[in-house]
């Protein structure tokens, strides 16, 4: 097995520049965490907090056990999205290990908004619940919300992917003995009383937690009856007459812990095949702020980022000689086993057909995937139309479309067109999808969409013999680019949940391995392709 | 003597192998099942199972012992304490098979052993004994207590350490407390036969450490001041009993050879007494064995008893220039599977860690991964310290306390530390049931500084290992893009920690400190780095509690006990179905037992009795007699 050399000089200019260019966008990420994680602010929590209930990352502090990492997910959803700040879509999701069983959370915040369903909550919401079918995760739901933000309506409510599908899941997950468990520890109205009332198991907190289809306003509206909101659907109610809940507890902190018992009595897992012993990479994951380049179009080697992601930097090529501008192997990450598929340039036909070749290999193998994206796209012109590259693009996503093995894919550079498709984008349900930073996604990029279209501009204008200026040309070109610019961001893309979160280049290497130990609790069948046009 | 068999366990069978194994002889250990792991039957030099699991079937079977003793080839056998170390009939049938009973011969034995015996013995050699009745005559007790007078003590002839012993305050419980004595002493001992002693109240118990040889010779070895006891059992021994006066010390140690030297005796034997307030002394028992506390004495004299028993078993004489003098002060703590913070109940567990400290003696039987169980006594280990008086001793057996480590069992090790810091303590202001009386007082932490709060749950969330293997676990509980935080519940207060790069920061109530603290390569021991200043502190990390150790804190984490199991109710009485209350008992103000009547209610046919769920006061009487009520109604409500 080759151990990958890196070569780069930390004391060259370029290396500091480069350095310093990156920590200064590693530092715009955790300000921009930290401003989601603290929720609806200082005044909104305090508030929470006076009525003895604890701030909803608190709650999962608590419900995971002491130490557990939390492999939180769309973190940064709908930041900047809506008129009012939504942070972090007001939901907190992720994955982190309970009584050591891995399980995923979905705990409502709400000090935002009352907890309310904002489409990019829902968004979420269906999100999590994927990432948990997908993988087999029990499900644990801290439920504190109003439920839909009835403005929106149509945005929530009425399509396929909107409310009624985070029932759906939790019926089907609980039909596919993927355990439901929800914890009642604030209001849950309407449409979100269904969260408790489908899981497998419901705790509510006295005097805190209240389910009801309609509130007392809608009651008193409907009906005339004036009742209370605790008489309407309190703990003491629902665990001793209705029977909506099941178990009662005094407070978050004992909610909580019941929870966990109930996580503890769970079947537990199948055994998880054995992990090799992890070793570190040879080289400090630091430096890969060193070799990230300011301008996402300026090309860099991707062995360089592999050597300080994989254990001990090894990495057994596969064909490496052949289509080297997509760098394919097998190698270990945290003792697990991943088969790699890196870009290392422009996709030829020679690199897709390696690609779908090696992804061929490693569902057989049933080895994971790991894609790792820097790709402007396949590469054009005549002599590789003629040479068919269409049709060896086609074979690679064909491959990446049809693998059951779990994907995981890292942005760490540009994502542009089919090289979206190719490397295992969103629309091909890898199980997670981690963006760095500096990552730009959009069909090309915003020089190339800007030229494209005065082009086309130009021909028009010229066609029916005016003439165009160069003044005008950069008049049309400037909201082009400025458009690109913004849309290709990665925030922007995030925000809107095309990825699973920004990630700091330096926690590479472990949100990698949690992502991938979180998918190994679900059985990998066997894959089939369909027809590859040869 | 070529190959001693020690027919004993735990700590003391591994103390005989030490001194037997430097003395050139050859060691055999035997054990029941549930000790094959334990560490005296690694350190002997060969092992026999015996075949059983109860103390009945291992440790008392003089049977099995013998048949082990010749399946070994062992020449001598040695008791060690407690089982059969004073069973007269145990040192003949050595006798018989053959073999050497390191011990006094069972004649000897018995005329000091017995409780009865010694007593008159002491009695005709002018040694004074408490008023009691020897219990000649065990079907007239009653009349024997009313001539000793009360209150008394019910003890069991055949036996020591507290079983089959009673406290008689007045006549009228006299009849019980004999009944139940008799039960425990027949059981522990296989004789129920008692004896009654005048109760003396707040005394001290004081110890003479006697040796004799075969040829005549009777040496006192000093003295041993075990006042410091719960319910009869030693917790903290000292040599010398420091607070006596010298004419005292004399006094006992004369009476307490011319006591030994009145029998044919040979071997070592502890002469017990009872010295009250007013400073007069009796006789209470003599020990025909090495006692727990023996390692006292050897630190004060310098002297290895086990060597010396070993010795006079081989029919060596004492120097003549004895007694050797005795230097300094010694402290000994037993270190037991109990816990404080539950009524000193015994506990068992799995080794999961042990660090004892090296500069301090230890006799200990334990071993990582060893089980301790409950089939045998809660005695895990002995610290030992050594100091130029007491002060410097009990000052050495705090620091030496604070590296002791065990995990996986709760001990008392927290209560050790609190007598140890006790102003009572340290001043000799005990007496032998002193420790029963404060014991609540010492389950009581004192209030922690905001600074310390922060040390511990610092120390509390830094300890946590760090799995490598396991990308979940990394120490500090990650987060992406965020300082990884957590909060830690003392009792006390609740603490934020946040996990900075190399610091922690840590916020109790609106102070926030910052500092960097590590665990250094010493057992338990951190250093805490703040703004340049850096200090080391030992902490123990315990299940439920943080220990600062020299400063003598304790925060305990909040109480979970029970958080697991759901909610129930409740000091409230409902209807259990639909019907009509027929009677009402309960009125409010009225003080109720659990399960007493509050009402009935005629449903379905049926007379349901609805009885108190707790005791308590009936705060609310929500129906009346005749009303009809639905069901899951609140009829009656209770208060604490």
């Amino acid at each position: 097995m080759t151990i990958l050399r890196s070569t780069l000089d930390p004391h060259s200019p370029t290396f500091q520049a480069r350095t310093r260019h990156n920590q200064v966008l590693g530092a715009t990420l955790r300000a921009r965490a930290a401003e989601a994680a603290a929720g609806g602010g200082r005044a909104a929590r305090a508030r929470h907090e006076s009525r003895g209930k604890l701030f909803v990352r608190e709650r999962i502090d608590r419900l995971l056990d002491p130490g557990s990492a939390f492999l939180e997910i769309g973190q940064l959803a709908a930041r900047d999205v809506y008129d009012d700040p939504v942070p972090s879509a007001g939901l907190v999701a992720g994955i982190g290990r309970i009584e050591g069983r891995i399980c995923m959370v979905v705990a409502n915040d709400a000090t935002v908004k009352g907890g309310t369903y904002y489409p990019l909550t829902v968004k979420k919401h269906l999100r999590a619940q994927r990432i948990a079918r997908e993988n087999r995760l029990p499900c644990v739901y801290l439920v504190d919300s109003g439920g839909a933000f009835l403005p929106a309506q149509d945005e929530v409510f009425p399509d396929r992917e909107h409310f009624g599908r985070i029932f759906y899941h939790q019926a089907r997950m609980s039909a596919e003995n993927i355990p439901q468990i929800a914890v009642v520890m604030g209001s849950c109205t309407a449409g979100g009383a269904y969260v408790p009332a489908m899981a497998d198991l419901a705790v509510i907190v006295r005097n805190q937690g209240t389910i009801f289809l309609g509130g007392p306003p809608l009651v008193k509206a409907a009906t005339g009856e004036v009742v209370s909101a605790e008489e309407l659907g309190g703990a003491e109610m629902h665990t001793r007459v209705s029977g909506v809940a099941d178990q009662l507890a005094d407070n978050d902190l004992h909610a909580l812990d019941l929870a966990r018992a109930a996580v503890a009595a769970l079947a537990p897992p199948p055994p998880p095949s054995p992990a090799a012993v992890p070793e570190p990479p040879l080289y400090p994951a630091d430096e890969l702020y060193g070799l990230i380049p300011e301008d996402v179009r300026e090309p860099w080697p991707v062995r360089e980022l592999l050597a300080r992601i994989l254990d001990g930097s090894r990495l057994d090529e596969f064909k490496p000689r052949f289509g080297p501008t997509l760098v394919t192997g097998f190698a270990h990450l945290w003792g697990m086993p991943v088969g790699i598929l890196a870009n290392d340039g422009i996709l030829f036909a020679e690199s897709a057909a390696k690609g779908a070749h090696f992804i061929e290999l490693c569902c057989r193998r049933r080895l994971p995937l790991l894609f790792v994206q820097n790709i402007s796209g396949f590469m054009v012109g005549r002599s590789y139309e003629e040479g068919g590259i269409a049709k060896e693009g086609a074979k690679l996503v064909h491959a990446v479309a049809c693998a059951e093995v779990p994907k995981i894919t890292l942005m760490v550079g540009g994502s542009f067109g089919a090289g979206n498709y190719a490397m295992a984008g969103r629309a091909y349900d890898p199980r997670f999808l981690w963006a760095w930073p500096n990552a730009r996604i959009s069909v090309m990029g915003g020089e190339q969409a800007a030229t494209v279209l005065s082009t086309v501009r130009r021909d028009a204008i010229e066609a029916k013999g005016g003439s165009w200026t160069a003044e005008e040309q950069a008049e049309f070109e400037a909201p082009i680019r400025a458009q690109y610019t913004r849309q290709g961001d990665p925030y922007h893309a995030t925000a809107r949940l095309w990825d699973d979160g920004i990630i700091d280049p330096a926690d590479t290497r472990l949100v990698l391995a949690l992502s991938l130990a979180a998918t190994l609790a679900a059985p990998v069948p066997e894959t089939r392709f369909g027809v590859f046009r040869m | 003597m070529r190959k001693l068999l020690v027919a004993n366990r735990g700590e003391i069978a591994c103390r005989i192998f030490r001194t037997a194994t430097a003395m050139g002889i050859r060691t055999v250990a035997v054990f029941g099942t549930p000790d094959r792991d334990a560490r005296h039957v690694a350190l002997a030099d060969e092992a026999i199972d015996l075949g059983g699991e109860s103390a009945a079937d291992t440790y008392l079977s003089i049977d099995r012992l013998l048949a082990a003793a010749r399946r070994s080839g062992a020449d001598a056998i040695h008791p060690g304490y407690g089982f059969l170390s004073e069973s007269p009939a145990f040192a003949e049938a050595v006798a018989t098979a053959g073999l050497t009973f390191v011990g006094p011969s069972a004649v000897a034995m018995a005329k000091l052993g017995s409780k009865a015996a010694a007593r008159s013995l002491a009695a005709s050699l002018g040694i004074p004994v408490v008023p009691g009745d020897d219990g000649a005559d065990q079907t007239r007790l009653a009349e024997a207590a009313e001539r000793v007078g009360f209150p008394l003590l019910v003890k069991a002839a055949a036996g020591g350490g507290g079983r089959g012993m009673r406290v008689v305050r007045e006549a009228g419980e006299l009849t019980e407390l004999l009944a139940s004595a008799r039960a425990e002493a027949a059981a522990a001992f296989g004789d129920g036969t008692l004896i009654l002693e005048r109760l003396v109240e707040r005394p001290r118990h004081v110890e003479v450490q006697v040796l004799a040889d075969r040829h005549g010779s009777v040496v006192s070895l000093g003295e041993r001041d075990c006042t410091l006891q719960r319910r009869h059992q030693k917790v903290i021994e000292e040599a010398p009993a420091s607070f006596l006066d010298e004419a005292t010390r004399t006094a006992l140690g004369e009476a307490a050879v011319r006591l030994v030297a009145a029998t044919d005796y040979a071997g070592a034997a502890t002469v017990e007494f009872l010295l009250d307030p007013t400073g007069s002394w009796h006789l209470i028992e003599v020990n025909t064995r090495l006692q727990v506390e023996h390692p006292v004495t050897e630190l004060v004299t310098g002297l290895d008893l086990v060597a010396w028993q070993l010795r006079i078993a081989s029919g060596e004489p004492l120097p003549a220039d004895w007694p050797p003098p005795a230097v300094g002060h010694a402290v000994e703590l037993r270190i037991c599977a109990e816990d404080p913070a539950h009524d000193l109940r015994p506990t068992t567990g799995r080794v999961s860690r042990l660090e004892l400290p090296a500069d301090a003696r230890v006799d200990h039987g334990l071993a990582l991964g060893m089980t301790v169980g409950a089939e045998f006594d809660s005695l895990l280990a002995k610290l030992v310290v050594h100091g130029r008086d007491r002060t410097d001793a009990l000052a050495r057996a705090t620091a030496a306390l604070g590296s002791v480590g065990i995990g996986g069992i709760v001990t008392n090790i927290p209560l050790l530390d609190a007598i140890l810091r006790h102003p009572d303590f340290q001043a000799q202001r005990i007496d032998t049931r002193w420790l029963e009386r404060v014991l609540p007082d010492l389950e009581r932490d004192p209030e922690p500084t905001a600074e310390e709060l922060a040390i511990a749950a610092a120390a509390r969330v830094t300890a946590r290992q760090h799995g490598a293997a396991d990308p979940w676990f990394q120490g500090a509980p990650w987060r992406l893009n965020l300082v990884a935080e957590e909060t830690v519940r003392f009792r006390a207060g609740t603490v934020r920690v946040r996990h900075l790069r190399d610091d922690v920061e840590v916020q109790t109530g609106d102070t926030i400190r910052r500092f960097r603290l590590s665990w250094t390569d010493l057992p338990g021991e951190v250093a805490i780095e703040a703004d340049g200043y850096r200090r080391r502190m030992k902490i123990r990390n315990e299940p439920e509690s943080v220990v600062l150790v020299e400063r003598g804190v304790r925060l305990r984490l909040e109480d979970n006990a029970g958080a697991t199991s759901e909610t129930i109710d409740e000091s409230v009485v409902r209807a259990p179905l639909p019907g009509r209350v027929v009677q009402v008992r309960a009125e409010v103000g009225m003080e109720v037992e659990k399960g007493q009547l509050l009402a009935v209610l005629d449903a379905m046919k049926m007379e349901h009795r609805l009885l108190a769920p707790c005791a308590g006061r009936v705060a609310q009487v929500a129906v009346a007699e005749g009303d009809r009520v639905v069901s899951g109604q609140i009829l009656v409500e209770l208060a604490p």
